[in-house]
């Protein structure tokens, strides 16, 4: 799956992109709708930003499988 | 009556029942909590739903999870019977029957390796039981997708500064998450950078109100329902339902705040109205006869109307679905399952019903505290003498709120109308935390009882079995039909008229009684749990066999109520949906009461 990980970082710099620039825009302006392309691009944001760092980072982080496997094979009274 | 005296009996209520009733019988004398045990989240981990957690995050999880639109609508509706029986309801209820029951759906799900305790009543009631209620789980998370997928659309079209920060939420939830479980940072560490960063995004939902309609709200949601559901919980649900659940305390910490130091200022509601009340309570459609007729008796009907602040069957399956599955130690159960459902009958009891109470007569407040209640009201568009007058009920809830936050820090000197403007909206803001949290939860669980559904087809054809359980078809097709049932609008005639609704609201009604006939179903399996296979008897028995009992009546009585007084009077599209599933859901109830008797006479001749 090699192509995770760099359309996971152009879908998170996508959903960065989509989430600040209507932000200072409706900061200038004093509000932002879905009437104007950047009220769409805000509220499209989620999506990118969602789906984006889990392809990135991967699914299971590697802290929580260790922690697993010792907690397993400390209570099985195994060894590694 | 002084606030204050109520806010503190409340208070020494709670702390007594949890350390006496939750610590001391339940989880040493019936589930006997045992911390080596090795619970699913570590045998069964698999990085996606099997994940161990922090107590505090699962806590959150568990609270932002259960606490849907319920315990702020539910109290706000039941109102129209005086302020104190709704309180004495949440209390009663919630310590003996709520607390117990998602305790032990939580307990009985860790020691069934993470099953939902709808699978869990096979080993009681027969394998037919488990598929009958399984398909009921199913159809009844459906409703609450389409449900809540409505009201969150509504709410966030009708309150732009609570879409932006709802928004903005999620990103933030997202980099919390990675702190910890990426870079290693303590929570401790993680969360003030949370909480720097939510402090802009509130100040920047001020600044920039985000306006989206709500046909757009609905599509949007649901995608992102879809998506959340079939996430890592170590990815989003984690560290969102954590923030939700901080935020959530500050808006109940802020009620116990003004509910404790409000020492000038009375009660201005009525304790008692009427034991009875118009049928429109009990979700009689509007116009209708069974809606004017005097109907709604207090008891056996207020579960049905106040569900999740004093119990609600939903959250069994939370509490077997997702957290059962996230418990690192059986000695955290106590805090996530019975700590969770105290904080939430809370949130009824002290942020919704207290609040009333105080700000109930709008003229009375003003004359007693001298603030400008009645300008306030007006800066809002708010025409109404009483918080009965105020519509719809969960608007009820936010101006109670914002009104009482708002008579604490005048105090400080900071005008009253503005603070009670910007609490108005927080109390919004806190009332979608919990609707768009319950969302994502939802669909996740209706992931888990179509999955449980379909274990017969895996000895017979593997492959199958495969794409139909898959995470994200499993998401796809609940979340799919909540959607069918919130987008489109249908022409029904009511009392002559037609008017459009909603395609969900024509079976809505009907869900109370659903979800309360699930409470039954899990704490009479969750009693037979106890007796037959953890042996507990004598009067600990009683402890759970009594309320399971008194429940199982009261939902028996309700629903009769509904099937026979109101669903003669309703029109006909809603007799063939609300009142079909008030139909089954009766005669699933009188079924469940065979099946448990007979599990319970088994188990008895089991013993010898």
């Amino acid at each position: 799956m090699e192509y995770r990980k760099p359309l996971g970082m152009i879908l998170t710099g996508a959903g960065i992109i989509l989430y600040a620039v209507p932000l200072i825009y409706g900061f200038f302006k004093g509000s932002l709708g879905t009437d104007s392309i950047f009220g769409m691009g805000f509220y499209v944001s989620l999506i990118p930003m969602l789906i984006g760092p889990a392809l990135w980072f991967g699914e299971v982080p590697e802290a929580i499988v260790k922690a697993v496997r010792a907690k397993i094979l400390g209570v099985r009274g195994g060894s590694t | 009556m002084n606030p204050v005296l109520v806010a503190i009996t409340i208070l020494v209520i709670y702390a007594v029942a949890y350390l006496f009733h939750g610590r001391y019988i339940l989880e040493r004398r019936v589930v006997k909590a045992d911390p080596n045990a090795v619970t699913p989240a570590w045998s069964k981990f698999d990085g996606i739903d099997y994940v161990p957690a922090n107590k505090y995050i699962l806590y959150g999880h568990h609270f932002a999870s259960i606490a849907g639109a319920g315990p702020i609508v539910g109290p706000a509706i039941a109102l129209v019977w005086g302020w104190g029986l709704p309180l004495l309801w949440v209390l009663f209820g919630n310590i003996f029957i709520g607390a117990v029951h998602d305790y032990l759906a939580l307990m009985a799900s860790t020691r069934y390796g993470g099953l939902s305790i709808m699978s869990i009543s096979e080993n009681f009631m027969g394998r037919a039981a488990r598929y009958i209620f399984l398909t009921y789980v199913w159809v009844a998370l459906i409703l609450v997708l389409a449900a809540f997928l409505s009201v969150g659309s509504s709410l966030l079209a009708g309150t732009p500064e609570a879409a932006t920060l709802t928004w903005l939420y999620m990103p933030i939830a997202l980099i919390y998450g990675m702190l910890i479980y990426r870079l290693g940072m303590r929570i401790r560490d993680a969360l003030i950078v949370a909480v720097v960063l939510l402090v802009i995004a509130f100040w920047l939902s001020f600044q920039v109100p985000f306006k989206a309609t709500y046909e757009q709200w609905v599509a949007i949601l649901a995608l992102y329902s879809f998506l959340a559901a079939a996430l890592p919980v170590w990815y989003l649900l984690q560290p969102r339902d954590f923030l939700n659940a901080l935020m959530l305390w500050t808006f109940v910490g802020l009620a116990v705040l003004a509910g404790l130091t409000l020492l000038w200022v009375p009660v201005t509601g009525p304790v008692y109205r009427d034991f009875v009340a118009p049928g429109a309570v009990l979700g009689a459609v509007a116009g209708t006869e069974p809606a004017k007729a005097m109907i709604a008796y207090f008891w056996p009907t207020v579960p049905l109307v106040i569900a999740c602040g004093a119990l609600s069957g939903f959250h069994s399956v939370v509490a077997s679905g997702t957290s059962s599955k996230q418990l690192s130690n059986e000695l955290e159960g106590l805090m996530v399952g019975y700590g969770a459902m105290l904080t939430e009958g809370a949130v009824s009891s002290l942020a919704v019903i207290l609040p009333a109470a105080i700000v109930w007569d709008f003229a009375a407040l003003q004359a007693a505290t001298g603030a400008p209640v009645l300008a306030a009201l007006e800066a809002v568009g708010i025409k109404a003498n009483d918080i009965l007058g105020v519509s719809p009920p969960a608007a009820r809830f936010t101006t109670a709120y914002g009104m009482v936050q708002a008579l604490l820090w005048s105090n400080l000197g900071i005008d009253f109308v503005t603070v009670f403007k910007v609490f108005r909206v927080f109390a919004a803001v806190a009332l979608i935390a919990f609707i768009v949290t319950t969302l994502d939860t939802a669909n996740r669980l209706a992931r888990f009882a179509w999955t449980e559904l379909f274990d017969w087809v895996k000895p017979r054809s593997p492959g199958l079995h495969s794409l139909i359980t898959n995470r994200w078809v499993a998401s796809l097709v609940a979340i799919l039909l909540g959607f069918m049932m919130a987008y489109p609008k249908i022409k029904v005639e009511v009392a002559g008229k037609i008017t459009e609704v909603y395609a969900y609201t024509i079976v809505w009604p009907a869900f109370s009684g659903t979800n309360q006939l699930l409470a039954a179903l899990a704490l009479l399996t969750s009693a037979l749990w106890v007796y037959v296979a953890l042996r507990v008897r004598g009067l600990i028995g009683l402890v759970i066999l009594v309320p399971a009992l008194f429940l199982w009546i009261t939902v028996m009585l309700a629903l009769a109520i509904w099937l026979f007084l109101i669903t003669p009077g309703i029109p006909f599209l809603y007799q063939i949906t609300a009142g079909a599933l008030t139909l089954v859901s009766f005669l699933l109830s009188l079924l469940l009461i065979v099946l448990f008797t007979r599990g319970l006479l088994k188990g008895r001749q089991a013993q010898g």
